[in-house]
């Protein structure tokens, strides 16, 4: 029995999907039983006519038997809902105008509200994936103040520590679970074929302990595991064809901070693909090296102790770190979640994006309610004639349920469509330049784990059609009203229910405001940043390194090959010049040389507060375009063995050597007592962005710097040509160069410097795109929405203006009735934008340049903006209003 | 009850598919105007039935798998859809027809309760 039962309602939801056929052999079965029954009656002496009628009489009605038929067949309330929908998708097509533009209207909301959700949650919200509970996971930052700068903010750093001063923080702070080293500044892989330089990270055996990572191949990395190397799952399915033999392979890394290594490791496992750390471009990792001579420095990973805060930790591990490193009294220990330092700045940028989805959301759903109103209204005398004809009004009521509900599905449904294009577009744009060298940051972290979550796309689903029938229930109890009482209110008032939908209009200019300011913020912020004067040449320079074979090339014959080649290069055609140095603007290794000093002193340590020491070829400088303010730039008087020089920059030049000029002055880098003597002074370069304040600098020619045992380029020379044509043209070249002088080389990290510096722009420009989109789409909406409400108050008063135009008003008279009526919610839709966006404006703060959220010109242009965007709203119902042909209205009265 | 002149009676909610059932399991395979026939000539014309009134039990017990229906032609060559009581439609009668009468049973007795 209850099977059967069970067996029955499966039938019937069967039914209601292929009720075709079983309503064709329902007709054919009728059709058979009356033929029998037609048969017998005729038998009996019936005419066939009467026989016929007979018939129908007997079985009662073909149309209510097969109403009775379906009704047991399938589910009454699912099949009166198909003819509904049926019903309510042939009304929408009645009026394309209104379903499209609800319609659209949703889609817009819906489709960016969870594609930014979307973003915001899988960036902020959602834990890290790489270890188990990463909230206790921290880094140790120091916050070191300037003594120079005293009114600058203190310069904020990560704490680098050697295995035996961590293992001591470990056994001190007593906060801490445990902590250990990274270091990611391994390159290379350079046997692979088609892997390029690979990025690879040290940590060391107490850091793998506090992430216990799991791993798809092979096995982890143990103690005492040296030369040993486990593979990212992106870089084994790149690089080894996702091989699972690819264990027990022996491959070359180099090392390229401290001392210049190249040796060969054994793979012995694959990660799990959660397994990200310390950034999502690590492609390998190894334990650090033991090396008695220098030892291993790395940051610091630490796990707290549960239920301990990072501010509370960071009182316990800051007494231990400064006494293990003697940090000054007034230098700060901060220690940050992994995850808060990995979101970063994005943090503020996503709230931002958040709070301006949700204004252009609500923007939609108060037009969207608008239209339905608008639109219930023009059908009054549509559902007054059906109630007169008989239709319950909770028939009525249930027809436009249906229908907004249908609409607010279809918004929904087109929303969750294009909130899926919205976020591979996002994907693709945050891919970035991914290049690990650079203090470029992708433009949204946690890339791969941006995606629709279940969550969010049945949230979405129900959104819209919440919405939907919501706006469609308001306007649909109002238009199911008996139309005469609605008739008679209607000649009492002039205008039913303005004062509602003036609100509902200056809450979306309002919104509008807020989501213009947004724009015009980050677009300022992406014009300034482009605006900003770098310091050096960006267009017509190409930048690449070049990977040497083995470790054949050591430091020295690094440095005369990069000599030999910069000028064979310079020798092309379609090259000015070249020049190399140990680094390039926008490359992240910081160096300064032992810091540069005005007194000799061989007990010191270059402090944080040094300058930054750039090590240049002889033509690097003019190469890179960077301005000789005074004095001589590096010439041929300038190579080993002669007088050393230096030059600096201003900002140095000013910081060092206050009120006097630094030309022909002796100085003194690091530890070495022998001067150097400054002979030029050049202009500032942005070094590590633009939206950084250029930093003291000095530059010594590479000639002329014998390092004592440290690396002249800890990664590998950087090199720049000032080409005469576009820079990828001189590639195959410069390519066949190099193949010349070393067939094994290669070149690597090939890019402009305009490409670089584009893409260290890349995310206030992703930045201001979206919300420069997202503000045209509320503007837009705003001004149909306005546009909606007063062409349907100024119909409703369509008796009055006939009325006034008949008793000697002028058209003009009612066009400045309507404009006033109009400019009064658009100037105070605009006061409460103004007002709202300066209490919410401080979120986007952090991620402007050359512009604040106090800027009264931009609020100025903003409201200046809607204002005249929201005139055309008003005009055009305006100009209808002083159309009223009087004596017709008159004549209807 | 069942003598002529009196009020029609109309049937029970799940009688009709009861009915159906054993007509089907005495009679073997009928189309839905014989099933009908038979019914007036049994009943006497005692309770009212459209003829009509029959769809909905047959689907309903096809649903359940009680009866199945196939297309077939009659005795004077005309197609109908017959219908066959199946083997779980024949135990679901037995069960259905026990509880039935345990029902008017009870009825009855209640009926008859002098009190």
């Amino acid at each position: 029995m209850r099977w059967s039962g069970a067996r029955r309602w499966l039938a019937r939801c069967a039914a209601l999907l292929r009720s075709g056929r079983a309503e064709s052999e329902l007709a054919r079965e009728i059709e058979a039983h009356l033929t029998l029954l037609e048969d017998e009656l005729r038998g009996r002496g019936m005419s066939d006519d009467d026989a016929r009628r007979a018939a129908r009489l007997a079985l009662g009605g073909v149309d209510q038997v097969k109403e009775r038929q379906r009704d047991a067949r399938t589910f009454r309330w699912a099949e009166d809902l198909r003819r509904d929908l049926a019903y309510a998708w042939r009304g929408l097509a009645r009026s394309p105008g209104f379903a499209t533009s609800t319609i659209v209207t949703l889609t817009l909301a819906v489709g960016v509200t969870s594609a930014v959700t979307a973003t915001a949650d899988a960036v902020l919200l959602r834990p890290l994936a790489f270890a188990p509970e990463p909230d206790q996971l921290v880094r140790v930052m120091v916050h070191v103040p300037d003594p120079a700068r005293p009114d600058t903010p203190p310069r904020r750093r990560e704490a680098t520590l050697t295995t035996t001063e961590v293992a001591t923080l470990t056994a001190r702070a007593k906060s801490l679970v445990g902590a250990g080293l990274v270091s990611a500044t391994i390159r290379g892989l350079p046997g692979v074929e088609g892997a390029g330089r690979l990025s690879g990270a040290y940590l060391s055996i107490d850091s793998l302990t506090l992430l216990s990572p799991a791993t798809l191949v092979g096995r982890p990395l143990t103690v005492g595991d040296d030369g040993a190397v486990v593979l990212s799952t992106g870089a084994w399915q790149r690089y080894f064809g996702a091989d699972p033999a690819v264990v027990g392979r022996a491959l070359t890394v180099e090392t390229v901070l401290g001392a210049r290594r190249v040796e060969s490791v054994t793979v012995v496992g694959v990660m799990a693909p959660t397994f990200t750390f310390p950034s999502e471009q690590t492609d390998f990792w190894m334990l650090p090296p033991v090396t008695p001579s220098s030892p291993f420095r790395g940051r610091v990973l630490a796990r707290l102790r549960r239920g301990v805060t990072p501010e509370a930790a960071a009182v316990d591990v800051g007494e231990a770190l400064r006494e293990i490193q003697q940090l000054g009294a007034n230098v700060r220990v901060e220690l940050v979640r992994e995850h808060d330092e990995l979101v970063g700045a994005t943090r503020p940028v996503l709230l931002a994006l958040v709070a301006a989805v949700g204004v252009l959301l609500a923007i939609a759903c108060l037009n969207v309610a608008g239209l339905f109103q608008a639109r219930a209204l023009a059908r009054q005398h549509e559902f007054a004639t059906r109630a007169a004809v008989g239709a319950s009004r909770g028939r009525l009521l249930r027809q436009s349920l249906t229908e907004s509900a249908l609409i607010g599905a279809l918004g929904g449904a087109f929303g969750l469509a294009l909130a899926s294009v919205l976020l591979s577009t996002v994907r693709s744009f945050s891919a970035g330049i991914g290049r690990f060298d650079l203090v470029i940051p992708a433009p949204l972290p946690r890339l791969h784990e941006i995606a629709l979550s279940p969550l969010i796309v049945v949230a979405t689903a129900f959104g819209g059609v919440a919405v939907g029938l919501l706006a469609g229930a308001l306007a649909a109890i109002r238009a199911s009203r008996p139309p005469a009482l609605a008739g008679m209110r209607q000649r009492a008032s002039a205008t039913p229910a303005w004062h509602g939908r003036r609100l509902l209009v200056a809450v979306q200019v309002a919104g509008a405001v807020f989501l213009v300011v947004g724009a015009i913020l980050t677009g300022t912020t992406f014009r300034n940043l482009l605006g900003v004067d770098a310091g050096y040449q960006r267009g017509h320079r190409l930048t690449f390194q070049v990977s040497f074979p083995s470790s054949r090339f050591a430091d020295d014959q690094i440095a005369s090959f990069a000599e030999t080649f910069a000028s064979r290069l310079g020798a092309l055609p379609s090259i000015t010049s070249v020049g190399f140095a140990n680094q390039l603007p926008l490359v992240q290794l910081r160096d300064t040389g032992g810091g540069l000093w005005t007194t000799p002193d061989v007990t010191r340590r270059s402090t944080e507060e040094s300058a930054d020491a750039r090590f240049v070829s002889r033509d690097y400088l003019p190469t890179m375009g960077i301005p000789l303010l005074r004095g001589r730039g590096f010439d041929d008087r300038d190579g080993a063995g002669q007088p050393r020089v230096v030059l600096v920059n201003q900002a140095l030049a000013e910081r060092q050597f206050a009120g006097r000029d630094p030309l022909g002055l002796h100085v003194f880098i690091g530890r070495d007592v022998e001067p150097w003597t400054v002979v030029g002074v050049v202009g500032n370069v942005r070094q590590f962005g633009l939206h950084q304040a250029p930093e003291p600098q000095f530059f010594v020619d590479l000639r002329q710097w014998a390092p004592g045992g440290a690396p002249r380029f800890p990664v590998g020379p950087y090199f720049v040509a000032a080409t005469e044509v576009a820079p990828e043209e001189v590639i195959p070249a410069l390519r066949g160069v190099l193949t010349s002088m070393a067939p094994e080389a290669r070149l690597f990290n090939l890019a402009s410097m305009d490409t670089l510096v584009t893409a260290s722009i890349a995310r206030p420009r992703l930045l201001a795109t979206i919300l420069t989109s997202l503000s045209t789409v509320g503007v837009a909406l705003a001004v149909v929405g306005l546009y909606g409400v007063l062409s349907y108050v100024t119909a409703a008063r369509r008796r009055e203006f006939g009325v006034r135009l008949a008793l000697g008003a002028t058209p003009r008279d009612v066009l400045g009735v309507v404009i006033c009526q109009g400019a009064l919610v658009v100037v105070s839709g605009l006061a409460a934008g103004v007002a709202g966006t300066l209490m919410l404006g401080g979120v986007i703060e952090s991620a402007l340049f050359g512009v604040t959220t106090r800027d009264p010109l931009v609020f100025a242009m903003a409201a200046l903006g809607v204002g005249l965007a929201a005139s055309v709203g008003i005009w055009l119902p305006a100009r209808r209003a002083t159309r009223v042909d009087a004596v017709e209205v008159l004549r209807c009265e | 009850m069942t003598s002529k002149g009196s009020e029609p009676i109309v049937l029970l909610q799940g009688t009709l598919d009861l009915i159906v059932l054993r007509s089907l399991s005495t009679m073997g395979p009928l189309h839905a105007y014989a099933l009908a026939a038979r019914l007036e000539q049994v009943s006497d014309a005692a309770f009212t039935l459209n003829q009509g009134s029959l769809y909905p039990a047959l689907v309903r017990l096809e649903q359940r798998g009680w009866i199945k229906g196939t297309w077939g032609t009659t005795s004077n060559n005309r197609e109908a859809k017959f219908y066959e009581i199946t083997g779980s439609g024949r135990r679901a009668l037995t069960t259905e027809a026990a509880r039935w009468r345990r029902l008017a049973g009870l009825v009855d007795r209640l009926l008859a309760d002098p009190s």
